[in-house]
C-alpha cells in the first residue's frame, strides 16, 4: 500500500515538474489585416528626393501618402520599431534618421516606442550603439531593448510549410505594432533582404540558424504569416549592390519607401534595385526569382502581383 | 633544528624523485603545444607558458567569452592556459566589442600576452569542411560570408557555395561563431598563426 | 576573553576565506580587480605570488626587474602575517579541515607515516629545480588555492567545469588518506605554503604559551601539540618551528588551562 502511495507520490510531482518545464506553445496572436489599402488593393508609397533633402521629412512623406500612422497607432499602444542591424557595420543597416523618423511619428501617434533588435552577426548592443541607432533612437524618447537579452518563447505557426513553430521574444509577441525598418540591400544567399528577410531579427539567434539548416525562404515566409510588420519603412537613401548583406557597394538613390504589405514593398523595391544595378552595369539578380517574395505570396502574407498594388510616388525635390 | 644526516638523505632522495617525476611527466606524448590557438597577442609558446602564470584575468576581461582553458587533452604542462574557443565566442578584436583594444593582452599582468598592432595579428586559420557545409548540400546559407569582416578572406561562387581564402583570414572565428550546421563545417586551426615577440 | 568554541572559529575561517572567495568572483564582474591568487591585477598594477614570481625567473631566465616592486610589497606582507593566508584565506585549506571530519576520528593505517615536516623544502626545490632546468610548467597545478579559484572563476563565467576539479579532488582524497591530522598537504607538501612560512620572519599573531599557566610539566596534556594542524610542538617551538603557524586558533581554543595567547607583537619565546 505505501508503496502504491509512494509511486503516485512521486509521478504527481513528475508530473507537475514536466508541465512547469516544458516548452509552453503559445498561440499564434491573430495577424492584423493591412491598414493601408486602398480599393483592396496593397498601398505602395515611393517618397524621392535628392541628396540633401531631410531624410526625416521623406519619410513623413512616404507615410501620410500611405494615409499615416495614426492607422495603426492610437494613445497607449506599444510599438516596436525593428531596424534590420546585420553587424556593426553602418552599411548593413537602415540610416539612424530614417529609424528616429518613424519613432517620432509613432510617439507623436501617443505610441510608446521600443527600438528592438537581435543581431545575427554580433553583439546586439554593441551593434545598434556602433550604426548610431541606439543614441538616435534614445533622442527621441525611444527605449532600446537588445532582444538576446530576453528568454526566447515558443509560438505556433499554424501556416507554416517549413515551420510548426518558432521562437521569438516577449517583446515581439506582446506588442501592440511591429513597425519593420529596413535597408535595401542584395544578399547572396537570398538575392535580397529587406522586410520579409527583416523579421528574421525577432527570432534567437538558434532559431535563425534552424532558419538556414531547414529551409531559409520557405522559414521566412512562414515566419512572416504569425509576424507579420504593420508598417515597413524601407530606407533606400543608399542601397547597397553588387553583394550584400555586408561588403557591397552603397549606391545613392534618395528614396524612402512604406507600405503595410511587407510582400509588396520587397518586390517593388527589389524591381528598383534590379533596374539600378542593371544602369550601372552591375550583373543582377530576377526579381521574379527571389524565394522568400514568392513563397511569402503564396501563403497569403502579401501579394507581389503589381497589378494588385497601387504604387504612389512622390518627388519631394 | 638540527637534522639527522639519515634524514638529510632521505630528503634529498625524496627531492630527486620528485624531479625525476616532473620529467617524466614532462615526456608524456601530448599534441604539440604550437597546434593551441592562442589569444591574440601570444608569445612564442616556447615562453608562453613560462611567462603564464594561469591567473586567469585573460578570461576575466575577454568581453566575447572567447578565452577558456585549456584541459589535459591539451598537454598537462598547458592546462589552465588560455586559447580561443570560437565556439563560445568569437574573438572580436577585428570588428566588434574588442575592436582596437584586445583586452586580454591588455590586461594580461605577465607579458604572456602582449599588446600588438591589430594588422599583424593573426590567430589562426579557419578550415573549412565542405561535406558538412549546408550551402554544398544545396541549402540557402553563406552565413559565413555575411559575418566575415575581412575583406577577401571569404568569396562565394557563382552557385552561392563559400570559398574560404586562408592567407586572409585572421581567425577571429566569428565565422565558426555563426556557422548554423550541425556539426559545425568550420574549425578554427593555429595553423598559420602570428606569435609576438618576447621583449626581454 | 570570550572563549569561542573551536567549531565556531572553524565556520569564521570558512566564512572569511568564502568572502574572499566571493570577492574574486566579484571584482572582475564589476571590473576593478582581475585574477586570482597567483596575481591579481587592478588599475595597471599586479601583485604577484612570490613562487609564481620565482617560478616566472627561474622559466624564463630572466630577472624580471620589473616586478621588484609588486614582488616585493607582497614579501612584506607575508614576513608580517605569515601563513594567515594558509588559514584564514586558502580555500584548499578550508576544505581540507572539512574533509578531515570524515576520517579523523577513525584510527587506520595511512599514508605518510614517515613523513615530516622536512619534506616540503626538497619538494618546493624539484618544484624550481623542473622550472628552471626544463620549463616545466606543470607546478601550476601543485597550487591548490589557484586551481580552486581558477575553476570556481570558470564555473562562473563560462558554466563550465574546468579540467583542474580532477587535481583538485586528488588532492583531496590523498589527503584524507594522510595519517597527519589536520592538513597532511599543508604540512607536508605544499610549495606555495613552504615558501610563505620560509619569509614568515616576523610572523604577527602567533600563539604564546605561559610557561606558569601551562600543565604540560605535570600532567602530559600536549593538547596543542595535537591539535596543531601544521605539527607545530607548541610549548616547545622555537621561532623556526613557529613560522609554519597558520593561526587557525586551534590551540588557544582547546587548550584546557587557557595558557595559550595570542600575541600580535612577536615576543620571541
Amino acid at each position: 500500500m505505501e508503496a502504491l502511495g509512494g509511486l503516485a507520490i512521486v509521478a504527481g510531482a513528475a508530473g507537475v515538474l514536466w508541465e512547469m518545464w516544458r516548452p509552453k506553445l503559445n498561440p499564434a496572436k491573430p495577424v492584423r489585416a493591412n491598414a493601408y489599402t486602398q480599393d483592396g488593393k496593397s498601398l505602395v508609397s515611393i517618397a524621392e528626393g535628392k541628396p540633401d533633402t531631410d531624410v526625416e521629412t521623406m519619410v513623413r512623406h512616404a507615410v501620410d501618402a500611405l494615409g499615416g500612422i495614426g492607422n495603426i497607432v492610437s494613445t497607449g499602444k506599444t510599438v516596436v520599431v525593428k531596424p534590420a542591424v546585420l553587424t556593426s557595420d553602418p552599411g548593413c543597416a537602415p540610416d539612424p534618421r530614417v529609424v528616429a523618423a518613424v519613432a517620432k511619428l509613432a510617439k507623436e501617434a501617443g505610441g510608446t516606442v521600443i527600438v528592438a533588435e537581435s543581431s545575427g552577426g554580433g553583439d546586439t548592443r554593441y551593434c545598434l550603439s556602433q550604426v548610431g541607432i541606439a543614441s538616435a533612437a534614445e533622442k527621441v524618447g525611444a527605449e532600446v531593448r537588445a532582444l538576446p537579452l530576453e528568454e526566447g518563447i515558443l509560438m505556433e505557426v499554424p501556416k507554416g510549410v517549413s515551420l510548426r513553430d518558432v521562437r521569438t521574444f516577449p517583446t515581439i509577441y506582446n506588442c501592440d505594432v511591429l513597425i519593420s525598418v529596413p535597408r535595401l540591400k542584395r544578399h547572396t544567399a537570398t538575392a535580397v533582404t529587406m522586410s520579409l528577410k527583416n523579421m528574421m531579427g525577432v527570432v534567437p539567434d538558434y532559431e535563425k540558424r534552424r532558419f538556414h539548416s531547414t529551409d531559409l525562404s520557405q522559414c521566412i515566409a512562414d515566419l512572416n504569416t504569425v509576424l507579420k510588420p504593420d508598417l515597413t519603412v524601407l530606407d533606400a537613401t543608399f542601397a547597397m549592390t553588387r553583394t550584400g548583406p555586408t561588403g557591397g557597394d552603397m549606391v545613392e538613390m534618395d528614396t524612402i519607401m512604406a507600405s503595410g504589405d511587407p510582400v509588396a514593398v520587397d518586390k517593388v523595391s527589389a524591381q528598383r534595385l534590379q533596374e539600378l544595378e542593371q544602369q550601372l552595369g552591375i550583373s543582377s539578380f530576377n526579381v521574379a526569382d527571389v524565394r522568400h517574395i514568392n513563397a511569402a505570396a503564396a501563403l497569403g502574407v502579401g501579394t507581389s502581383d503589381l497589378s494588385q498594388m497601387v504604387i504612389v510616388q512622390e518627388n519631394l525635390s | 633544528m638540527r637534522i639527522a644526516r639519515r634524514e638529510f638523505l632521505k630528503l634529498l632522495a625524496e627531492g630527486a624523485a620528485a624531479l625525476a617525476v616532473f620529467k617524466l611527466v614532462s615526456l608524456i606524448p601530448s599534441p604539440p603545444r604550437t597546434e593551441i590557438v592562442r589569444p591574440p597577442g601570444a608569445v612564442e609558446e616556447e615562453y608562453f607558458d613560462r611567462l603564464c602564470v594561469r591567473c586567469g584575468t585573460c578570461l576575466e576581461v575577454c568581453p566575447t567569452n572567447a578565452i577558456v582553458l585549456a584541459d589535459f587533452s591539451d598537454g598537462i604542462e598547458a592546462v589552465s592556459t588560455p586559447k580561443i574557443e570560437p565556439t563560445v565566442g568569437p574573438c572580436e578584436f577585428f570588428r566588434g566589442r574588442c575592436e582596437d583594444i584586445m583586452r586580454c593582452s591588455r590586461f594580461c599582468p605577465t607579458g604572456a600576452l602582449q599588446l600588438v598592432e591589430r594588422e599583424e595579428v593573426k590567430i589562426g586559420t579557419v578550415e573549412f569542411s565542405s561535406d558538412r557545409c549546408l550551402a554544398y548540400m544545396g541549402k540557402e546559407c553563406v552565413v559565413c560570408n555575411e559575418v566575415c569582416p575581412v575583406h577577401g578572406a571569404n568569396t562565394i561562387t557563382s552557385d552561392l557555395k563559400p570559398v574560404f581564402h586562408g592567407e586572409k583570414c585572421v581567425g577571429c572565428g566569428i565565422c565558426v561563431h555563426s556557422c548554423p550546421a550541425q556539426p559545425k563545417a568550420l574549425t578554427l586551426r593555429s595553423k598559420g598563426a602570428k606569435r609576438a615577440r618576447w621583449l626581454r | 576573553m570570550v572563549k569561542m568554541k573551536v567549531g565556531k572559529i572553524k565556520i569564521l575561517r570558512a566564512v572569511t576565506a568564502s568572502l574572499f572567495l566571493f570577492f574574486f568572483v566579484v571584482a572582475p564582474i564589476l571590473g576593478f580587480m582581475y585574477g586570482t591568487n597567483c596575481a591579481l591585477t587592478f588599475g595597471g598594477f599586479t601583485l604577484i605570488s612570490p613562487l609564481e614570481l620565482v617560478l616566472l625567473i627561474l622559466g624564463t631566465k630572466n630577472v624580471l626587474l620589473g616586478w621588484l616592486v609588486p614582488g616585493l610589497i607582497v614579501i612584506l606582507i607575508i614576513v608580517f602575517f605569515g601563513r594567515f593566508f594558509c588559514g584564514w584565506v586558502c580555500p584548499m585549506g578550508i576544505l581540507l579541515d572539512y574533509s578531515h571530519t570524515i576520517t579523523e576520528k577513525k584510527e587506520r593505517k595511512r599514508l605518510g607515516g614517515s613523513w615530516s615536516n622536512w619534506e616540503r623544502y626538497p619538494i618546493l626545490l624539484a618544484v624550481l629545480a623542473a622550472s628552471l632546468l626544463f620549463g616545466f610548467a606543470a607546478p601550476y597545478l601543485f597550487s591548490p588555492p589557484g586551481v580552486v579559484y581558477r575553476t570556481i572563476i570558470y564555473f562562473t563565467s563560462h558554466r563550465v567545469i574546468g579540467a583542474e576539479l580532477v587535481v583538485l579532488l586528488l588532492f583531496l582524497i590523498l589527503d584524507l588518506f594522510a595519517v597527519h591530522y589536520g592538513r597532511t598537504w599543508c604540512n607536508t607538501l605544499c610549495p606555495l605554503g613552504t615558501v610563505i612560512s620560509s619569509l614568515s620572519f616576523v610572523n604577527l599573531l602567533k600563539p604564546k604559551v605561559d610557561r606558569r599557566i601551562c600543565i604540560s610539566s605535570d600532567s602530559k596534556c600536549l593538547n596543542c601539540w595535537r591539535v596543531c594542524p601544521m605539527r607545530i610542538p607548541v610549548t616547545k617551538a622555537d621561532r623556526w618551528a613557529m613560522m609554519e603557524c597558520n593561526k587557525c586558533l586551534k590551540c588557544w581554543a582547546n587548550c584546557p588551562a587557557k595558557a595559550i595567547k595570542i600575541e600580535v607583537f612577536s615576543g620571541g619565546s
